[in-house]
């Protein structure tokens, strides 16, 4: 027995397996880390896109349309609201003309990718707003 | 040579090397992907905050071009100019100067901008000394008034800056014009 405490054969093997799992999850974590930045990135940048689309418009549904050009069929959820240019109230959608703001916040769940099992962790979410300017310049300013 | 020929402990400093690497990568990720992700949110937020001032100027001259209706409107024969719904028909380039000069004007498209920027910045961390604001911007005459805004913000750093890879402060910049017919 005090010949095998004192046999070192081995000992790098016996300590790489107590750490790697530890390193496994360390350059694990920072990949997913990068994956969640990208997929903020990418929802950030459909957020801008569906605001844009909806600054010039008073119909929801071009919105929902912009946002279904990237994720279609995805697990999406997004809340579009209007408020008065002037007194910053809350408005129908349906109401919103020239001048008013809108705002289109989008959330995503983030799936914690492990080969052969996903987990939703945590919602992605983004906000972005706009003045609405329609197309149509000229009084009454309705949008389109 | 006993101490280099002694293996002993060997994987220990190496992991311990290898950690701290991990750990520089994992901050430039942090470091680079946080400062994209603020510069991403800021960029079409200074944009439409410059479009907010400009919408701005466009209310003064709308009410200037009201009160040259009225005024020229409000008699028993009204000239057919009258029926226009343009309010350029009813302003001079001289007004339109005027305006652009006015200090109350000139406040008020700043505040327009920078009311936007601070109610509408996802993360409100925005205050009025990030802002700065040019209002006229390379002014050549009233045919294109453009206004910048620049927006500064640091980003956020990786451990509180123990690692800060990403020394530059987030600056953006967005310009915004309206066309007159002048």
């Amino acid at each position: 027995m005090k010949k095998l405490w004192h046999d070192q054969r081995g000992q790098a093997l016996g300590e790489t397996a107590l750490l790697l799992p530890l390193l496994f999850l360390i350059v694990f974590g920072f990949l997913q880390l990068g994956l969640a930045i990208a997929e903020k990135q990418k929802l950030l940048y459909v957020t801008n896109y569906a605001v844009q689309v909806g600054s010039l418009t008073n119909n929801d549904l071009k919105i929902s349309g912009a946002i279904e050009e990237f994720y279609d069929g995805d697990d999406i959820d997004f809340q579009i609201e209007s408020r008065d240019g002037e007194t910053g109230n809350v408005i129908l959608n349906t109401n919103r003309k020239y001048k008013d703001i809108l705002t289109v916040s989008m959330q995503k769940p983030f799936f914690l990718t492990i080969p052969f099992w996903e987990v939703a962790v945590n919602d992605t979410q983004t906000t972005s707003s706009a003045k609405v300017l329609c197309t149509n310049l000229d009084p009454p300013y309705t949008c389109q | 040579m006993p101490v280099v020929r002694n293996e002993d402990g060997f994987v220990l400093p190496f992991i311990a090397i290898l950690l701290m690497v991990l750990f520089l990568v994992g901050a430039i990720i942090l470091d680079v992907g946080s400062f994209y992700l603020r510069h991403g949110e800021l960029q079409p937020l200074v944009k439409q905050s410059a479009n907010a001032g400009m919408l701005k100027f466009s209310d003064a001259m709308e009410i200037k071009a009201e009160e040259n209706k009225s005024a020229q409107c409000m008699v028993e024969e009204p000239p057919a100019v009258c029926s226009s719904e343009n309010m350029f028909d009813f302003l001079t380039s001289g007004e339109v100067v005027d305006l652009v000069g006015s200090p109350t004007v000139q406040e008020a498209v700043s505040d327009a901008s920078i009311s936007f920027l601070i109610t509408y910045d996802p993360q409100l961390i925005i205050g009025n000394e990030d802002i700065q604001i040019t209002f006229p911007y390379e002014y050549e005459g009233v045919f294109e008034l453009q206004i910048q805004v620049i927006v500064s913000d640091t980003p956020q750093r990786f451990l509180g800056g123990i690692f800060p890879v990403t020394d530059d402060e987030i600056q953006v910049h967005a310009i915004s014009y309206i066309a007159t017919p002048f």
